[in-house]
């Protein structure tokens, strides 16, 4: 784009740096090979693709596909699942970690701290793979939760199979794994809080949590924004690995999301074109979605993520 | 991706917010007890699975295991330890964590140094079209198409190079090559270094911190990468161990196996001890993991 107004000027740069730009080509090749191929890729959405003709050769269809789609029911229950699972998520596991942050951050006892923060980081490095096991272990009907739920007189329930417990497995299973880590960043923002704001609270009266109230927490509400924004923008990005190493087909119903959707339906049963529109779908809502709530957060608090 | 807010800065931070003078009161106690049983809580599961693997198969069953090994006994170990084809997906998984490592780090440094340096004239460009990305995302199906049309369908090379480069990594090691002393290069231009010499001379040496927590941060990336194997990856001998330990968890046939000098086992054990196997390198390295993963949440919060 650049070139095309002054292509000498890119010319002589080039000339005048060559090894940067040399150093840019690996770089340069991998996003165009694996990043805007498969954007534009998305094409496909609109033909009939059939793997043996490449995208070249395929025949076009038009919005058969989107018509298709929209007319499905399984695409208002996939959405309506990963909307449900994503709300959930917002409402549940992204204040969990502001809360833990905030009792984290009153604790004064150094050594006390890093344990405890130690322990709490520790799930986010465990692929989703083990931490599903884990949780199949757990909720297993020999295991812990039918042991402890069996001292009060309950029988033994296979919680996995049960499309009514599936959301709070999920939700705690975001929460055990992810919640530690999340601190982090409130933590980081939480230390950069000038002292003297606190001295001059307390010589006011003001007690602890009233601190957190009318100092903490205004003080890190930029980070919130930014990290809020971020999760809208991914509302309709559940993590895939959760979800396919949780579900299983007796809880479908509520445990089927756009990912496990086109995981099942495109590359496992060869529906690309249908599956590529679902893809696009996505991919341009969330894109809408990220610059839409990056619009509001800048109009209304002054914070953007560009 | 740059905050303009500032407040994500993590310069001029005080490390007490308190008067040393505040004793001990209510709010201490009961905000300690909840910290201590949230960390119980967090630790159970580990305990659970830890005391499981050690347990008889009879135990496990009848619900007798929970945080302490019921009847404790090796033979689950042993059974997994001499599974010939987890071991290979064990390999299989070293080979993509160093491999993968080294050629992500290559290209994120390669990419990085560049777009650091505001006399290169397609900076903007390329930091657009780089943003782009991360924000649209890239679609599943076209993406499985382009590394089948690059020949990688049932290679390993497929969790290596399509996964090359991570656009959060390459803009954190970018923002901090551009916090190097612009002097310390002008003077080796000075001395004819040319931009190659710089690079692995200077820029290499003094971002030492930055590296290894990119490193890191690649390293359990690979290590922990199944949604891509699970589609690029059907030859079972070419399987990495999330996969391999995914299908032990989920294939019937595991049920029972008869073991000589061993007994009959039951899958439950079988499965404990698999966690654990797949846990313990994680683990192993987890203080480093901790140490360094910290620093760069925060260095990716610094903006400039």
């Amino acid at each position: 784009m650049i070139s095309a107004v002054k292509p000498e000027s890119v010319w002589k740069n080039m000339k005048k740096n060559p090894l940067l730009y040399l150093m840019l080509i690996p770089g340069i090749l991998f996003f165009l090979v694996y990043r805007y191929i498969p954007i534009g890729g998305l094409v496909i959405a609109f033909q009939d693709y059939k793997i043996h003709r490449g995208i070249m050769n395929s025949d076009w269809a038009g919005l058969r596909h989107f018509k298709y789609l929209f007319a499905s029911n399984d695409f208002y229950t996939i959405t309506k699942n990963t909307l449900i699972l994503s709300g959930l998520d917002l409402l549940i596991v992204f204040p969990a970690a502001i809360v833990l942050s905030l009792m984290l951050n009153e604790v004064r006892a150094m050594a006390f701290k890093r344990t405890i923060q130690s322990v709490i980081y520790m799930p986010h490095f465990l692929s989703w793979v083990i931490v599903g096991g884990m949780v199949t272990a757990f909720l297993s009907m020999g295991g812990p939760l039918n042991q402890f739920l069996g001292m009060f007189g309950r029988e033994p329930t296979i919680f996995m199979q049960e499309s009514s417990y599936f959301r709070s497995i999920v939700i705690s299973s975001s929460i055990w794994k992810e919640v530690g880590w999340s601190t982090i960043i409130y933590l980081a923002a939480m230390s950069g809080v000038n002292p003297a704001l606190y001295e001059a609270a307390r010589m006011d009266g003001a007690g602890r949590m009233r601190m957190m109230w009318n100092i903490t927490i205004p003080s890190i509400l930029p980070t919130i924004m930014i990290l809020f924004l971020l999760r809208i923008g991914h509302l309709l990005d559940l993590s895939f690995e959760q979800i396919f190493v949780l579900y299983n087909p007796a809880v479908y119903d509520v445990a089927d999301v756009i990912d496990t959707y086109i995981y099942r339906t495109g590359i496992m049963q060869g529906f690309y074109s249908y599956t590529a529109a679902i893809g696009m779908f996505k991919s341009v809502v969330g894109f809408v979605l990220l610059v839409g709530a990056n619009y509001m957060s800048r109009r209304m608090t002054g914070s953007s993520l560009y | 991706m740059k905050a303009k807010t500032g407040v994500l800065k993590t310069s001029g931070r005080h490390s007490r917010n308190r008067l040393p003078d505040q004793r001990t009161g209510l709010f201490e106690i009961v905000n300690g007890t909840l910290l201590v049983l949230t960390g119980i809580l967090m630790l159970i599961p580990f305990l659970h699975v830890l005391a499981g693997s050690l347990s008889s198969e009879f135990a496990i069953v009848s619900g007798k295991v929970t945080i302490f090994p019921v009847d404790f006994n090796l033979n689950s170990y042993r059974y997994i330890l001499s599974d010939l084809s987890l071991w290979r997906s064990f390999m299989v998984t070293v080979y993509i964590t160093v491999t993968g490592v080294l050629f992500a780090m290559i290209c994120t440094i390669l990419m990085a140094y560049p777009l650091s340096k505001p006399r290169l004239r397609a900076r903007g460009g390329v930091l657009l079209a780089v943003l782009f990305v991360m924000i649209f995302g890239t679609p599943i199906i076209p993406f499985f198409l382009a590394v089948r049309g690059t020949g990688l369908l049932d290679n390993v090379h497929s969790l290596v190079i399509p996964s090359a480069i991570n656009a959060f990594n390459l803009l954190v090691l970018k923002s901090f090559f551009e916090n190097v002393p612009m002097e310390l290069e002008e003077s080796a231009k000075m001395d004819g270094a040319n931009d190659f010499h710089i690079l692995l001379r200077i820029f290499l040496s003094l971002s030492k911190p930055a590296l290894a927590t990119i490193a890191l941060f690649y390293a359990v990336e690979k290590w922990n990468s199944y949604y891509h194997a699970l589609l690029f990856i059907s030859d079972h001998s070419l399987w990495p161990l999330q996969v391999k330990v995914r299908m032990l968890f989920t294939i019937e046939e595991q049920a029972g196996a008869f073991v000589e000098g061993i007994g009959y086992l039951n899958r439950d054990g079988i499965r404990y001890a698999t966690i654990v196997f797949a846990m313990v390198p994680i683990l192993f390295v987890y203080p480093f993991l901790q140490k360094h993963f910290t620093k760069g949440v925060m260095l990716g919060s610094i903006k400039e």
